[in-house]
């Protein structure tokens, strides 16, 4: 019995060899194999060689993928969305309900997946996939909004003259922008061959590049020690997950926590098996047999399987800097969340206002509804930067602190402690600016931060 | 003096070249006129103007996109020799080539998506002492003349030693006449005909060293890589608004009933107005290092090839039934914009090398 004829195709211009009609024209007859072409022998029409065919296998189309009902972006809004994280969704969400009839459209350069961001620091204790967090596609949110949205689809510039911006697939007119474009994840400069396998976390598609790097892994080693990372090490070891922490510090959450909180918390941590190298950089990642081999500037040398750097945001830039917007280390914004161009707002972890970048869900929250009323032309929710209260995402110790915006001339001091019960207070003088709880007094925390903060 | 040359010397060839008319004298014409010079530091008083190497390949290509195409190949040319350290080129070749007098082409396609993962180098070398023995072929290089001692291309070879194991890839600008080389048009194209354009086979063809461009290569095609790619946006720039003038003339007569299209002249002209000006931002410093710059220059040639696509369709939709006659001005602009968002780097490479940079 013989084998079917088979078909090849050129991957230079896509002409089809078919082993049962051959190529006359070239000498070879009807039938002649592709195997048995001379290796002399050129493709006819664009003349490269035998090697740059490939067989043609029929099985391997791919299908395309299913298609939600669209909500097409109109190429003219009265309000503009660019970015479609948290911060994008807020502004959209608050803005409809304030002006029930305006045009609005997001454009957004990933593909607009509603989620919960910050689950993605505890999605593994939770046992949730990067597919349990969507909540829902860009489209269903869109309708549920009334509003035009575009995913996938970069902005490359703003005409703030003509009010509008450019993307790859055609321009869009603007009454009023807002700016959503949030912060990148930074990582530190390293040497050797595996510096690029580094990972970062701040959005989805990254958790998802994550937890595929994580399949049958023993060892992480994050890089940093605030609070993105120790919350990561925290979900890491409820997997039972070797982790190690290099932290450029002396402590964890150096930034933001004061020290006695952090000691506490570091030998829970310890005694769960994570390995802290303190004031430590890395410096170099290696592939090794296993996984990689690190190097700090401090000579330590280790072993792991996956690298997460977690060392914090920088804001996106580059369109504020198009559109000739005022920018510091973030996009200056004033108590309407307006940039320096009365059409343009901006908000989320890419904003600056008072000199205070805040990459925290509630001050984005505080940031929509003043923009919302701005444009309803309500003077009320106007924004202004109060101090965060957070809870960290620890297990091993309860922990609410709301750090000092400011912490440059006081200090901490404890109030209370019995055990692993702590209360410490950020003084200025005598003005308390800040105040951290651990174990049980953090139920105190609201009380606490009202009587300080709320006047 | 580019648009009297457009005028007096280019628009009576516009037809023919569209069918195939290869000429050499409109080139020289446009490097007497000083148009291959501006982003050539060394031979424009210091000064690299990469935005008015640009603006002329624009004016060229609003009439004629063929030869628009040839000035992008001669001038990418003459930027891979400025941008090499070899002396001897830059004395000998690349002057000549500047005034018009030798022509320049580029034979990157297959290296550039060798480079992106879509295929695999086709020329190959055995090193000598002074020279290289080049095997293999090379589909589709344009702007050149079979056994011409006036035309060089720029490419890229592996290169092996004497046992075929590989060894480097490096680059070298190779002239028309050497013997093995065998140039061949094996094709007819439904646009872009008179460039020139062969299909290149090398049969141990040596090739010595003074010609070399690039060892190692990786630096060197860093360096190079944004210029290369921000002159094509002459081409798009310019059947752009070529596009436009076709849509503006039909207007005169048809402008009620094509107030019912998509995109009029004015809404592309203003994209194009921002467009150049994007494009402009980026030509002020072309040696930019990082995946920053890269993207956005990758980003500016995408918008140029996606403008392409509504100025190739609007305008046939504008002119109607004249358009679509044969020769008529607004078919062979569609045509040419179909150029722009095929060749290297097409649409689709453009899309994967800009999503590989956003995931990195």
């Amino acid at each position: 019995m013989t084998e079917a004829f088979k078909k090849y195709i050129c991957k230079t211009c896509g002409l089809i060899y078919d082993e049962e009609l051959g190529d006359p024209d070239s000498g070879l007859a009807p039938g002649t194999r592709f195997e048995d072409i001379p290796d002399d022998w050129y493709c006819p029409l664009c003349l490269v060689g035998k090697s740059d065919f490939m067989l043609l296998d029929s099985t391997k189309e791919k299908s395309p993928s299913d298609s939600a009902p669209k909500r097409k972006a109109k190429s003219r809004a009265d309000v503009l969305i660019i970015g479609a994280g948290y911060a994008g969704w807020q502004a959209t969400e608050n803005v409809r309900q304030a002006l029930p009839d305006a045009e609005i459209s997001l454009l957004t350069a990933c593909d607009g997946t509603v989620y919960p961001k910050p689950t993605l620091s505890m999605a593994l204790s939770q046992g949730r996939t990067p597919d349990d967090l969507k909540e829902t596609t860009a489209d269903q949110k869109a309708a549920e909004l009334n509003i035009g949205v575009k995913t996938l689809t970069k902005v490359i510039s703003i005409n703030a003259q003509r009010k509008k911006v450019m993307t790859t697939s055609g321009s869009y007119q603007y009454d009023k922008l807002i700016l959503a474009t949030g912060a990148k994840a930074l990582t530190p400069k390293v040497e050797g061959n595996a510096a690029k396998d580094m990972l970062t976390i701040n959005d989805l598609p990254a958790y998802r590049r994550f937890i595929e790097a994580l399949k049958g892994k023993k060892s992480v080693t994050l890089i940093g020690g605030g609070l993105i990372a120790t919350e990561l090490a925290e979900d890491l070891i409820s997997q039972s997950i070797q982790v190690t922490m290099v932290i450029r510090g002396a402590h964890l959450m150096s930034q933001i926590l004061p020290e006695a909180i952090s000691q506490t918390l570091e030998a829970k941590l310890q005694a769960k098996g994570v390995q802290f190298y303190k004031n430590s950089e890395l410096k170099e990642m290696h592939q090794s047999e296993t996984g990689y081999q690190l190097h700090t500037d401090q000579g330590e040398q280790f072993e792991t399987d996956v690298v997460v750097a977690a060392i914090g945001l920088a804001p996106i830039l580059d369109l504020a800097k198009k559109a000739k917007l005022k920018t510091n280390i973030g996009i200056c914004i004033d108590q309407h969340c307006l940039t320096s161009n009365p059409d343009i707002f901006a908000i989320g972890d890419g904003v600056e206002s008072e000199g205070v970048l805040q990459a925290y869900l509630e001050p984005i929250r505080r940031q929509a509804k003043a923009i919302a009323a701005y444009l309803k032309g309500e003077e009320t929710h106007a924004f202004k930067v109060l101090p965060s209260l957070i809870k960290t995402k620890t297990p091993s110790l309860s922990i609410m602190i709301s750090p000092p915006l400011h912490a440059t001339h006081g200090q901490w001091e404890s109030t209370l402690m019995v055990g692993d019960n702590q209360r410490l207070l950020y003084k200025d003088g005598d003005k308390v600016s800040g105040f951290a709880l651990s174990g049980e007094l953090v139920t105190s925390a609201n009380a606490l931060y009202k009587e300080l903060f709320s006047a | 003096m580019i648009s009297q040359i457009v005028e007096k010397d280019l628009k009576p060839l516009t037809v023919s070249i569209d069918h195939g008319q290869y000429t050499t004298e409109v080139l020289t014409k446009i490097g007497q006129a000083g148009g291959f010079r501006h982003h050539i530091p060394s031979l424009n008083n210091g000064d690299l103007n990469l935005f008015g190497t640009i603006q002329d390949m624009a004016t060229i290509s609003e009439e004629c996109m063929s030869t628009g195409f040839m000035m992008w190949a001669q001038t990418v040319c003459a930027w891979y020799i400025e941008n090499s350290e070899n002396e001897w080129l830059k004395s000998e070749i690349m002057p000549k080539m500047v005034d018009g007098e030798y022509f320049g082409a580029t034979a990157l396609s297959n290296p550039m998506k060798y480079f992106a993962g879509i295929e695999d180098l086709k020329l190959s070398a055995e090193e000598t002492e002074d020279g290289y023995i080049i095997n293999g072929t090379l589909p589709w290089v344009s702007n050149l003349l079979e056994g011409s001692s006036n035309h060089f291309f720029g490419s890229i070879f592996s290169v092996h030693d004497h046992d075929k194991n590989y060894e480097k890839d490096v680059m070298a600008l190779i002239p028309c006449d050497l013997e093995g080389l065998t140039m061949k048009q094996m094709v007819e194209f439904i646009g872009m005909e008179g460039t020139g354009t062969y299909s290149l086979l090398f049969d141990n063809v040596f090739l010595p060293k003074k010609y070399l461009l690039a060892d190692p290569l990786k630096p060197y095609l860093e360096k190079i890589k944004a210029g290369f790619i921000l002159l094509q946006t002459g081409m798009a720039a310019g059947v752009i608004k070529g596009s436009i003038n076709e849509m503006e003339k039909a207007n005169l007569t048809l402008s009620e009933i094509n107030e019912f299209l998509d995109d009029s002249p004015e809404e592309l002209k203003e994209d194009l107005e921002d467009a150049i000006e994007l494009i402009q931002t980026l030509c002020e410093d072309p040696f930019i290092a990082g995946q920053e710059y890269i993207q956005s220059v990758l980003e500016a040639r995408l918008l140029g090839a996606e403008m392409c696509k509504r100025a190739a369709d609007s305008v046939m939709q504008h002119t109607g039934a004249k358009g679509y006659l044969v020769d008529a001005a607004a078919q062979r602009k569609m045509r040419e914009a179909y150029f722009v968002i095929i060749v290297t780097p097409s649409i689709k490479h453009l899309r994967k090398e800009i999503s590989r940079l956003e995931a990195a």
